[in-house]
């Protein structure tokens, strides 16, 4: 408890502050807290540790500077007019499920009318009497609505009046249609031009590949994709495996942890619609929790090879004993830009005229290691090797068993 | 009555059927730019200058896949492309610039193929892939830019806008493979098949026992908060050993680097010119020595940016104000005991290019710590699938 905050400040800012990603104000406020409350002195410390641990097990690049992120992330947030919220593809979504839903409520709205019409009134006065408490309680709706606290969950305290966001409404809608002018081809410009009444939102976009026209036989097969829930299983084993080497209490922290950073960002983003100048206020927190979310989703993603190699591990009669100790131990260091050669590779000691497995080309039954998100991902039959630039950038040497066509790939640092 | 009671339970379905296209469209423009941005086609760029003797023959992004979250987009490129050679020349290696943000962690990167031998009409395929971020929306008509940074043909012929350093690359790596190809065609020719492959298994050998070590770049977001270091770790200033190769145009006057436990930090190599041409550009490289005496290759040192140029007998400091990690793989603990630095290549004003002889890399502390070239690499596994026969066969075509 300090004269800072009232209580203890939230786990997001705790998390936030030991990542370095808040703003010089908020961290001033949670150092003074953090000089007299020892709760948060320990949250803070698990969560830098956790900071720590995720990185190693997230693989993600040593070299991001997630300052620099946060601040580009910032401005994309301050350019939020060109954002919005894209509605979750569900079951209401269907137009025919709109369109059956809406046939039924009015048919009922009907049905009721019909049978509620008290004797020797007319038609027409019943529906007006019917429909008057309706309008009320619309009114009274939108009057919340007006009222609806910040997306942001106290982040930002700002309430537009209704007429100032309608107006702001208008201006970022403008702005939105001329970046779409800009972006869209002439004949999608039509199906753009109708954007100017609806509402501004952070985009929870849905990840999805569209497939090209042109596919190609040439291109290799892309490796196995692990689902998000396998990959995310495996993750959280390996991170038990890490709680456990460093001690079981530990482990319940880590873990304890993880649940919340995964669903901070969450939080911050899932409530619906604020108005234009309520995303500008609080630009801020959308900014900080980015970065989390970032991490977040890419650490699902970067294990999806590392469940690949746990399985290779388990299956220890496709790798020779050198290369399920190396597998081993990348599971557990996962360390990011290091010279060692990630060798994975299929194949029995001693291939070709003798040659020892790990140079012999193979048929790729398993795979080399994603290094980071920013890299070049895990392929079947490659074999990957990293070079540490001294000024922060990586150089990987990647080799393709089944052609041997060697591939360098320099990672830049910004 | 019941005329009445029919109207009403028949309007809601006519007025469902009238909203219908209303509401498809609202969730046809909600998906909005966003699901736009996410179609490969359009949101990646390919592009090649007009100087360079290269055409597109095919691309295939079907297996890209571009993800929006929240104001980032995360773009797993997988891109598969066909070139032809239009020149009258070998082509020996591209290279391939990719930008999505310059200033985003991760927006920008190179990829090059070395190790190319295509004939001129002939074709090529290459993949590009590489997990890159960016922030969104861009402020570019695409997310991705791919640009053909360069080529390079036989007699060291470059070709290409060379935006990404590509030249000097690809010529390190051209010169490393010809040098390479001399010794194993020199052995061919004086012990014959025998001596070839004894030299293969070596080689292999070599590249299999060449001791790992990891070596991690402090992470930012870690250096904030990073304890104070106890006392038996206290940062002591670890002086470099200089492996002078013979016939270097650069001389390692001196290096030190900040040693803690582990961690080393500020590495610096003083370097001085000692050629008659002037230097545009140098490479250096790093091992580190562990407790029982065994070298580790630890990275790579460039030339500082904007101060590379050297005059003949001019001096000047490479360094990185970076933090890095060091440990070994499998190993409890890993001790730092000495540190040394090399010239792995040099590029002078007037775009020659030198690079160490095989003679001295074959010598300890390299012959095990070093990592073999590019063109020695793709050689052995040629050896280890197809024989000596088809190698023989394949430094014949050179």
């Amino acid at each position: 408890m300090s004269a800072f905050f009232i209580g203890h400040p939230k786990e997001i800012h705790l998390a936030l502050f030991a990542g370095g990603e808040l703003g010089p104000v908020a961290r001033w406020r949670i150092e003074r807290h953090l000089q007299n409350c020892e709760s948060c002195q320990t949250a803070v410390s698990d969560f830098f540790h956790l900071q720590g641990d995720l990185t190693e097990l997230s693989k993600l690049p040593s070299s991001v500077d997630w300052d620099g992120m946060a601040l580009r992330i910032r401005e994309a947030v301050a350019q939020a007019d060109q954002v919005r919220t894209e509605p979750t593809p569900g079951f209401f979504s269907n137009p025919l499920v709109l369109r059956f839903g809406l046939a039924t409520a009015t048919a009922l709205c009907g049905f009721i009318v019909i049978q509620q019409r008290p004797l020797g009134e007319t038609p027409q006065s019943a529906i007006t009497a019917q429909n008057q408490p309706i309008k009320a309680l619309g009114g009274a709706r939108l009057a919340e609505q007006a009222k609806a606290p910040e997306f942001n969950d106290g982040l930002s305290s700002s309430q537009a009046p209704v007429g100032l966001a309608d107006r702001d409404l208008k201006a970022t809608n403008e702005a939105i249609s001329k970046r779409e002018e800009n972006f869209a081809a002439p004949q999608e410009n039509a199906q753009f031009g109708n954007v100017q009444n609806k509402q501004k939102d952070l985009v929870v976009a849905t990840g999805q590949s569209l497939p090209g026209d042109e596919a190609r036989a040439f291109a290799p097969p892309a490796p196995e994709k692990k689902s998000d829930s396998e990959s995310f299983r495996v993750a959280s084993d390996l991170r038990a495996n890490a709680g456990n080497r460093r001690g079981a209490g530990r482990e319940t922290n880590l873990e304890a942890k993880e649940v919340s950073i995964a669903n901070a960002p969450a939080r911050a983003i899932a409530p619906a619609a604020p108005a234009a100048p309520a995303i500008q206020g609080a630009a801020l927190g959308e900014a900080d929790a980015a970065p989390l979310a970032l991490l977040d989703q890419v650490r699902r993603r970067a294990d999806g090879p590392a469940l690949e190699m746990e399985r290779a591990v388990a299956d220890k009669t496709a790798v020779s004993a050198d290369e399920i100790t190396l597998a081993e131990a990348r599971s557990e260091t996962a360390v990011v830009g290091q010279t060692s050669r990630q060798k994975i590779q299929a194949g029995q000691e001693g291939g070709a005229l003798g040659m020892p497995a790990a140079l012999t080309p193979t048929s790729g039954a398993l795979t080399s290691v994603a290094l980071t998100s920013i890299a070049p991902p895990s392929r079947a039959g490659q074999d990957v090797d990293v070079d540490v630039n001294m000024d922060g950038g990586l150089r990987y040497r990647t080799v393709d068993a089944a052609t041997g066509r060697i591939t360098i790939t320099d990672v830049y640092a910004p | 009555m019941r005329h009445k009671t029919a109207i009403w339970l028949l309007l809601p379905v006519l007025l469902s059927l009238a909203l219908g296209p209303v509401a498809r469209s609202q969730t046809q423009q909600a998906r909005g730019p966003a699901a736009l941005w996410q179609e490969p086609e359009r949101a990646v760029r390919i592009g090649i200058a007009s100087d360079v003797p290269l055409s597109l023959i095919a691309k295939d992004l079907s297996k890209t896949s571009i993800e929006v979250l929240g104001a980032v987009m995360v773009i797993d490129l997988n891109c598969g492309l066909e070139v032809r050679n239009d020149s009258a020349r070998f082509l020996r290696g591209v290279a391939v610039g990719v930008v999505t943000d310059e200033h985003a962690p991760g927006g920008k990167a190179s990829v090059a193929i070395p190790s190319l031998n295509v004939p001129p009409d002939g074709t090529t395929q290459f993949d590009i892939v590489l997990k890159l971020v960016r922030p969104f929306p861009p402020n570019s008509s695409h997310a991705v830019n791919l640009d053909l940074d360069g080529a390079l043909f036989t007699n060291l012929t470059f070709r290409g806008p060379d935006q990404f350093d590509s030249r000097r690359k690809l010529l390190v790596w051209e010169l490393e493979a010809e040098r390479d190809r001399r010794y194993f065609k020199s052995l061919l020719a004086v012990g014959g098949p025998e001596q070839l492959e004894k030299a293969m298994r070596a080689s292999v050998q070599r590249q299999r026992q060449r001791p790992r070590l990891q070596a991690t770049l402090e992470q930012q977001l870690r250096k904030l908060l990073t304890p104070t270091l106890p006392s038996a770790e206290t940062a002591r200033r670890l002086q470099l050993s200089q492996h002078d190769l013979r016939g270097s145009p650069i001389e390692i006057v001196s290096g030190s680097a900040f040693v803690a436990g582990t961690r080393v930090s500020s590495p610096e190599m003083r370097v001085k010119n000692r050629s008659q041409k002037p230097v545009r550009y140098y490479e250096l490289g790093w091992l580190v020595r562990d407790g029982e005496g065994t070298n580790y290759a630890a990275g790579l040192m460039p030339a500082p940016k904007g101060q590379s140029r050297l005059a003949p007998g001019a001096e000047a400091s490479a360094r990185s104000e970076r933090q890095f990690v060091f440990g070994r793989a499998g190993a409890d603990s890993f001790v730092i005991s000495g540190m040394s630095g090399y010239v792995r290549n040099v590029e002078f004003e007037d775009g020659t290019v030198w690079i160490p002889p095989r003679s001295e890399l074959d010598v300890s502390p390299f012959e095990n710590a070093a990592a073999v070239s590019v063109e020695e690499e793709r050689l052995s596994r040629l050896f280890g699938s197809r024989g000596v026969s088809a190698l023989i066969t394949e430094l014949a075509t050179f």
